[in-house]
């Protein structure tokens, strides 16, 4: 009796939960789509002005270009707009930033081939805007199983470095691994409030305001600006913070119209151009590190370009923990150079640059960090050119690479010495040239929270064997107070002074002022 | 038929023994510290031969080195507890841990009853000064006046240290600032971790002092669940650490700057980590995240003011040298077509600068007699380009290649092919995959183009 008694309880409560569901629905959407402000969304709004005034001058000494720079950045976030912040639960937030660089030092026929031919200067953008990321992030959703990001944002992995517009999801799982895979545009040059940096390099693209019509045929390397759709995933481990291992595959292509030969068609016609879909980038790798606390560790990675069938970057490092304020280390890092597959250059590309180093890191007493490296950057190529041997023998040219780093702390300042030399060596690397110098930086807290100083000076010195107009030795120094009046502004200004044979002088002054702004209703 | 197995039989019992062992092992090491006596402690001795001139200062006497065994675990990663998460503290009185528990049978909780109820760790665990009244002859109720026994283990110097200390009822005070952290002492009591888990053998000391205190290391021994595991051992930063309203970590502390220990994805922030830091954001971005916001990397991989710790004084004189030598490498930050290309037009050494800013006869490169025309040789532009293309690509445009690589370039050009060796054999996916460079250099319909399809 009592079973059935129960029974007709639960089908009541179930039948009345039928009725109400639709109801209940539409006030759970509608109570997740209202502003929760009350409940503890966190506000933060940040930005920096800076102008900058130096000369550049051209190889031969003269005075080109009188740069006089401005920009503008503006950042907006809310945070925990789900309202009060727990670790480890559901939190949304919302982040964008913009900015504007524009250089006031430009000339009128550079940006304008009618102003004057002779002056202009192709593919030069004036004061670009762009939207450096807006997205909308949720994390720990599901009981810590999704995350998901929509809009333009970064990706950091072992690929390197990337913007795209679009949509990531990332699911991370118990058994201590996780998964993102994303899709959308690549940032690309060109493209409304977009900025070139992303692009894999070896081809411009941008917008050809004055490249329109005849023109554009007169400058064929210069491409135009298309969407590009791109996809990727990564797979990476989660949870124990002494492996750690992450492999990633991105595919990106290119669409539009491209020029194709770079001069008219001997057979009349103009410039040739493709149309349509083709592989811009695809490739994958894995970065991945082993530590164990009291031994030491490892670390690598690799890059495999697919569109070229090259292994793009290798790298590998371990490092021995002997004894807590020592740690030895030995790295080699493989580089290859390669480029949107829209562009020749890939098909130019022979041998990999390789760097072997090894590492002392030290704390000799508390505060002091010290770390001396040295090794060999080899540089290879096809044929000997002491030996005018041809591409049956390959040559390797290498450059003595030295660099020693110090910092001391005080709490409310640091000291910070930095030097180094790398210099080709050997008969092959003759004509390779050496760099090397030293700069000291000094920085200190004046009155608490409110007055900063830095100071620092440099002497560098450099020779290249097949430009030798352009060896000198510099002298350098620069000078930077900080101010901050209120908590959430500071005013930067930094003065910087160098001295070498090809330049004589050169000053550049530096002012910024960055506000930050945080709002916790 | 006999079936093989993936694994010996041998060598699977021996890894379930051993698995066995490590979880008995485990378990007894995560035995919480149960009471010695009853509630209701025995009077302290007021003989003063274990706690006399010099006991209870240190954490073994006369600062005797604490063997390694006794220690938190995770000690020999961090010999010493970080600044930032435990400020340093001033201990003013001695006390003898040791004598407590092991001659006087008290456990953990008759002193620290509060650790069993507290989910902060800015909760104050220590005993109140009343606590010690049960069995010492004295009487804390009015801190105001704390009135000494005639017993000597009530007297203020039995436990206070300073000049005279209990003259006129002074005492040196004890500072206990509060870690900057997140710890529930209650749930991990209630996942039977006992003090000795993290705190080390403080029963076997004297005095216990920040070195008692728990290192990272040792909390990953358990801290290493995945993300969505059901478990709250999970090995996310925040997990622990204290948070700003914007979800990353906060850094900034008095005591100095909060940064990852040397031993952590060999994220160690030294003066070279500039130069070594991309292996480590490659293989593990999220791990920069929780303390840096994307703004932070933007200001050197994609900024609009030189970054001084990257490009020293004067870096506009020295960078063509450095770029030549790929040190640092350009590509990390910057796009070689469009932040090198601009400029290097605007100055005059890219090829096809405004005619204006280059003057006549003037050449970056040697002459051309050496560099181009010749056949090659030492300073011929081949070996350059085969080493490193990069610094070619940040001045050339590929109308410049072209010119004398292409087959039909400029008219009297060589044709002069650029590839590596072997480079046929890849050709043809080189076209499918993207027939765009191809067809900057060969015809649609040369016989070179007809090899590779």
């Amino acid at each position: 009796m009592l079973g059935e008694a129960s029974r007709e309880r639960a089908a009541a409560r179930s039948s009345a939960w039928r009725s109400v569901r639709p109801w209940a629905t539409v006030a759970a959407l509608a109570l997740a789509s209202t502003p929760r402000m009350a409940l503890g969304v966190d506000f933060e709004i940040d930005g920096d002005v800076f102008a900058q005034g130096y000369d550049v001058a051209g190889p031969w000494g003269d005075v080109l270009l009188g740069r006089k720079r401005f920009g503008a950045v503006l950042g907006f976030a809310a945070y925990n707009l789900q309202g009060e912040a727990r670790p480890l639960e559901a939190d949304y937030s919302v982040a964008l930033r913009m900015r504007v660089d524009t250089d006031f030092g430009y000339r009128a026929g550079e940006t304008d081939y009618a102003d004057d031919p002779t002056l202009y200067v192709p593919g030069m953008a004036y004061a670009p805007v762009d939207l450096m990321y807006g997205y909308v992030e949720g994390r720990d959703l599901g009981g810590g199983w999704f995350g998901f990001r929509v809009g333009r944002q970064y990706v950091t992995d072992v690929l390197g470095w990337w913007s795209f517009d679009g949509a990531l999801l990332r699911l991370t799982t118990p058994f201590y691994v996780q998964a993102e895979v994303y899709g959308g545009l690549e940032q690309r040059g060109g493209l409304p409030l977009s900025s070139p940096r992303f692009e894999r390099p070896g081809v411009w693209r941008g917008s050809h305001g004055d490249l329109e019509g005849d023109l554009a045929a007169d400058f064929p390397s210069y491409q135009y600006a298309a969407p590009a759709p791109a996809v990727g995933f990564a797979v990476e481990s989660a949870g124990p913070n002494w492996i750690h291992g992450r492999f990633d595959y991105r595919r990106v292509w290119s669409t539009g119209a491209a020029f194709t030969r770079q001069f008219p068609a001997h057979e009349g016609g103009g410039y040739p151009q493709v149309e349509g879909l083709r592989l811009s980038s695809e490739r994958l790798g894995y970065a991945g590190s082993a530590f164990l606390p009291e031994i030491g560790g490892a670390k690598g990675g690799f890059v495999y370009d697919v569109g070229t069938g090259v292994v793009s970057r290798a790298y590998g490092a371990l490092e021995f923990h002997v004894g807590e304020p020592v740690t030895l280390g030995a790295e080699v890092d493989y580089f290859v150079p390669t480029f949107d597959l829209d562009s020749i250059w890939n098909w130019f590309t022979h041998d990999g640059i390789t760097t072997t180093l090894a590492r002392v890191a030290l704390r000799p007493v508390e505060h002091l960090d010290v770390t001396v490296s040295g090794g060999a950057r080899l540089w290879m190529a096809e044929g000997d050119p002491a030996a005018y041997r041809g591409a049956d023998s390959t040559s390797i040219a290498p450059d003595l690479v030295t660099d020693v780093g110090a910092r001391y702390a005080w709490g409310t300042g640091q000291v910070r010495v930095h030097g180094g030399v790398e210099t080709g060596f050997g008969e092959v690397a003759q004509n390779r040239g050496r760099r090397g110098g030293a700069d000291v930086t000094v920085a200190q807290e004046l009155v608490p929270d409110h007055v900063w100083l830095a100071a620092g000076t440099s002497v560098y010195g450099w020779s290249d064997p097949l430009r030798t107009h352009r060896d000198a030795t510099s002298f350098g120094y620069v000078v930077a107070p900080e101010l901050a009046p209120a908590d959430f502004v500071r005013a930067r200004v930094e003065w910087e002074h160098d001295l070498n044979r090809l330049v004589g002088q050169r000053f550049r002054l530096l002012g910024s002022l960055s506000f930050r702004a945080e709002v916790s209703p | 038929m006999r079936s093989r197995s993936l694994l010996p039989g041998w060598i699977a019992l021996a890894v379930c023994l051993a698995a066995l062992a490590g979880a008995l092992a485990s378990a007894r090491a995560g035995e919480p510290t149960e009471p010695a006596a009853s509630a209701a402690p025995a009077p302290a001795p007021s003989d003063a031969s274990p706690r006399g001139a010099g006991h209870g200062l240190y954490p073994l006497f006369e600062d005797a080195e604490v063997p390694a065994a006794w220690m938190p675990p995770g000690v020999a990663a961090t010999p010493v507890p970080s600044d930032e998460v435990f400020p340093p503290q001033t201990i003013a009185i001695r006390f003898n841990h040791g004598w407590h528990v092991k001659q006087l049978k008290l456990s953990c909780r008759a002193c620290h009853a509060g650790v069993y109820e507290s989910e902060a760790a800015k909760d104050r665990n220590l005993p109140s000064p009343e606590t010690c009244d049960g069995c010492h002859d004295c009487n804390h109720s009015n801190l105001a006046a704390v009135k000494a026994g005639t017993d000597p283990n009530g007297q203020c110097a039995f436990c206070h240290l300073g000049e005279d200390a209990g003259v006129e009822g002074v005492v040196a005070l004890s500072v206990w600032p509060e870690p900057n952290l997140r710890f529930p002492h209650k749930k991990h009591l209630a996942r039977n971790i006992g003090c000795p888990q993290c705190h080390g053998a403080v029963d076997e000391l004297e005095l216990a002092t920040r070195d008692q205190l728990p290192r990272m290391a040792g909390c990953f021994t358990c801290h290493a669940l995945s993300g969505a595991a059901a478990g709250d051992a999970r090995g996310d930063c925040t997990v622990c650490h204290l948070t700003e309203p914007n979800g990353l970590l906060r850094t900034a502390f008095p005591t100095g700057k909060l940064e990852p220990p040397h031993w952590l994805h060999g994220a160690d922030h030294g003066p070279d980590w500039i130069a070594r830091h991309q292996p480590v954001a490659a293989a593990n971005s999220a791990m920069c995240g929780s303390c840096h916001a994307s703004p932070f990397c933007t200001d050197c991989h994609d900024g609009k003011v030189r970054p001084r710790q990257v490009h020293p004084n004067d870096w506009l004189s020295m960078h063509a040298q450095a770029a030549r030598q790929d040190s640092p490498r350009c590509v990390s930050c910057h796009q070689l077509q469009s932040f090198c290309g601009d400029c290097h037009r605007r100055v005059g050494v890219a090829r096809d600068a405004p005619a204006a800013n280059r003057g006549a006869g003037r050449r970056f490169h040697p002459p051309e007699a050496e560099w181009s025309r010749a056949t090659r040789g030492a300073r011929h532009h081949s070996f350059e380009a085969m080493r490193n293309l990069n610094a070619c690509v940040s001045c050339h445009t590929e109308r410049d290649c072209a010119s004398c690589h292409a087959s039909k370039g400029l008219p009297g050009a060589g044709g002069t092919s650029p590839h590596p060796l072997g480079f046929e054999s890849s050709c043809a996916s080189a076209l499918r995959r993207n027939p765009r460079p191809c067809l900057v250099c060969h015809e649609s319909r040369s016989a070179v183009l007809g090899r590779c399809r």
